[in-house]
C-alpha cells in the first residue's frame, strides 16, 4: 500500500449527504452500507483515480430527519477524475449498485465552490485552496442541527471567515456545507500531522451534534475476494479509509 | 486456451441456471447497454477469482415475435462446486455483482441449481441429464428458448419435454441442462450430435437456437473500455482464465 503523498486540488472532491429512505429500517441501511456500498467504494475506485474517503454515520439518537443520515467525502486525483471514471467496468459496476436505501430526493453530492465570504444552502464550500492528502494526516468531522434555526446561515459565513483568516496551525483543507433548508451544517477540516483544538470546538459548542469525530484511520479488512464481511457502521461511524492507491494515475 | 494445471473436474450439478425478465421500468435499450456494460464484464471480471468456471448469457430480449412469457435473458454459470457458489457471498465482489441486478429484472426472474434428471420435470426445477464433469466453455455448445403452443396445456408442455429429455439423455451427448416453466422451456446441451436441440424447439411454439459465441473480454476492471455492444439474440460463450488455471 502506498502511502506517499498524493496531494490534490480542494475541488477535486465530492461531498456527499445520504438520507435513509422513509420508513426504512436504520438497521438494514447500515448493514447495507458498511457490508457492500462503503467497502465497494473503498476497493472499486481508488485503481480509477480515487484518492481519499471519508465515509460517516450520523447519530440517530433524537435526529431531525433534516440532518443526513451519512456523510462522505470522496477525493479524486483531480476535478475530472470523477466524471472520467465511469469508463472504467469497476466504477459502473459500483454506480450500478442499486438500493433504496437512499431518498434521493433529498440525497446528493456536490462539488464544493471557494468560499468567498457568502454561503449558499447546500452548497459545499473549501475555505483553502493549496493542494492537501486527504487520506493522510488527520480529518475531523462535525455534523450538527442548529439550536436556532434563525441567521444560522449568517452564522456559519461568520465562523468560516474567522476560521478562513487564522486557520489553525497545521490545518492545510477544510470544508463546510450548510445544510438544506438551514437543517444542519458539516464541516470537515484536514490536518497534515495530529489534530489539535481548533474553532471547529467552538462550532460543535454552538449546534446540537449528531457526529463530532476524528476519523478513525482504517485499512479494509480484505480486498475484493477476501472472506471479509465488511464494516459495522454503527461502531465504525467516522472512518479515513486507507486506500490502497496506485503509485502512479 | 491452454489449461496449464491440472484440470479441475467441473460437476455437472454446480451450475446455476438464470432466467431472466425485464423489469418493466428499465427501457429495452437501457437493458441492452446495462448488460454490455455492467452485467456481463462484471459476471466475469468479479467472479473468476471467487470460482467461476463458465458463463454462456443469451439475450433472446428483442427477438421478433417472442412471448413475453418466455426469458429475456438466460445463463449457465459453472462454478467449482456448489459450495463454492455459496461461499462466494463471503467475498465483496460476489455481494456487490448481485446487488447491480436488483433494478433491472422483475421479481419472477432467478436461478436455480439443477437435480439429476429421472424423467419427470417440475416447473421451474432445473434438472442436469449427464451425470459426470463437463468442460462447457471449451465445448461446442447449442441452446434453445422456446414457448409453449397455445394448444398445449402447460402440463403436457412439460411432459413432452420430459419425454424428449428421456430420448436425449441416452443419445451419447456429453451434457445438457433444462428447464421448464409452465409456459417456456431452456434447453442447453455439450456435443449435439444427432440434433437434440431441434427436438425440443420442435415441441414449442416461438422459438430459437442460438449457438454462443466464444467470446473474450479485451479489457479488466480497470481499464477504460466501454463494454460490450448487446443485441438481441446474442449469445456468448465468455472466454476467461480460470482460478486453477492461473
Amino acid at each position: 500500500m502506498s502511502t506517499r503523498r498524493q496531494p490534490v486540488v480542494p475541488n477535486a472532491v465530492r461531498v456527499w449527504r445520504g438520507f435513509i429512505t422513509p420508513g426504512s429500517d436504520y438497521n438494514a441501511f447500515a448493514t447495507f452500507l458498511g457490508t457492500i456500498f462503503v467497502p465497494g467504494c473503498a476497493l472499486l475506485q481508488p485503481n480509477a483515480g480515487l484518492r481519499a474517503y471519508v465515509p460517516s454515520m450520523t447519530s440517530q439518537k433524537n435526529k431531525p430527519a433534516t440532518v443526513p443520515d451519512q456523510t462522505a467525502l470522496m477525493w479524486w486525483a483531480n476535478p475530472k477524475a470523477h466524471d472520467e471514471a465511469p469508463q472504467t467496468p469497476a466504477v459502473r459496476i459500483y454506480q450500478a449498485l442499486h438500493s433504496d436505501a437512499y431518498n434521493m430526493k433529498v440525497s446528493r453530492s456536490d462539488v464544493p465552490l471557494p468560499f468567498d465570504g457568502t454561503l449558499t444552502a447546500d452548497q459545499s464550500y473549501y475555505l483553502f485552496d493549496n493542494e492537501a492528502d486527504w487520506m493522510l494526516g488527520t480529518v475531523r468531522h462535525l455534523v450538527g442541527a442548529p439550536k436556532s434555526p434563525a441567521n444560522f446561515l449568517q452564522t456559519l459565513q461568520t465562523w468560516a471567515a474567522a476560521y478562513k483568516a487564522k486557520p489553525p496551525k497545521g490545518v492545510d483543507g477544510a470544508l463546510v456545507l450548510p445544510g438544506a433548508g438551514n437543517g444542519y451544517v458539516a464541516v470537515w477540516e484536514h490536518w497534515a500531522g495530529k489534530a489539535k483544538a481548533s474553532p471547529l470546538d467552538d462550532l460543535a459548542k454552538s449546534v446540537t451534534p449528531y457526529l463530532f469525530a476524528t476519523a478513525d484511520n482504517i485499512k479494509p479488512g480484505g480486498g475484493l475476494w477476501s472472506k471479509w464481511p465488511g464494516w459495522d457502521l454503527t461502531k465504525n461511524t467516522c472512518m479515513n479509509v486507507q486506500l490502497d492507491r496506485p503509485q502512479k494515475k | 486456451m491452454s489449461t496449464k494445471k491440472k484440470p479441475l473436474a467441473i460437476p455437472p450439478n454446480a451450475v446455476r441456471v438464470w432466467r431472466g425478465y425485464r423489469a418493466s421500468t428499465i427501457s429495452q435499450d437501457d437493458f441492452f447497454t446495462r448488460l454490455g456494460t455492467v452485467f456481463i464484464p462484471s459476471t466475469v471480471e468479479m467472479q473468476i477469482l471467487a470460482g467461476l468456471d463458465t458463463y454462456i448469457p443469451t439475450v433472446p430480449c428483442g427477438m421478433p415475435n417472442k412471448p413475453d412469457t418466455t426469458p429475456d435473458e438466460t445463463a449457465v454459470l459453472f462454478w467449482d462446486s456448489q459450495q463454492t457458489y455459496t461461499d462466494c457471498f463471503k467475498v465483496l465482489a460476489c455481494r456487490t455483482y448481485t446487488l447491480t441486478h436488483a433494478a433491472c429484472y422483475t421479481p419472477q426472474s432467478g436461478a436455480a441449481f439443477p437435480v439429476l434428471f429421472n424423467g419427470t420435470l417440475t416447473a421451474e426445477q432445473p434438472v442436469y441429464l449427464i451425470d459426470k464433469p463437463a468442460d462447457w466453455m471449451h465445448g461446442k455448445v447449442t441452446h434453445v428458448i422456446g414457448g409453449r403452443p397455445a394448444s398445449v396445456q402447460p402440463a403436457g408442455f412439460i411432459a413432452n419435454i420430459a419425454n424428449a429429455l428421456k430420448t436425449i439423455q441416452s443419445s451419447g451427448i456429453e451434457g445438457a441442462v433444462a428447464c421448464a416453466g409452465n409456459d417456456y422451456v431452456v434447453y442447453w446441451v455439450l456435443g449435439d450430435k444427432k440434433n437434440s436441440a431441434g427436438a425440443i424447439a420442435k415441441l414449442c411454439d416461438w422459438n430459437t437456437i442460438p449457438k454462443p459465441k466464444n467470446t473474450k473480454l479485451p479489457k479488466g476492471l480497470w481499464d477504460v473500455w466501454p463494454g460490450m455492444t448487446v443485441k438481441p439474440g446474442n449469445s456468448f460463450n465468455m472466454q476467461f482464465k480460470r482460478r486453477w488455471e492461473k
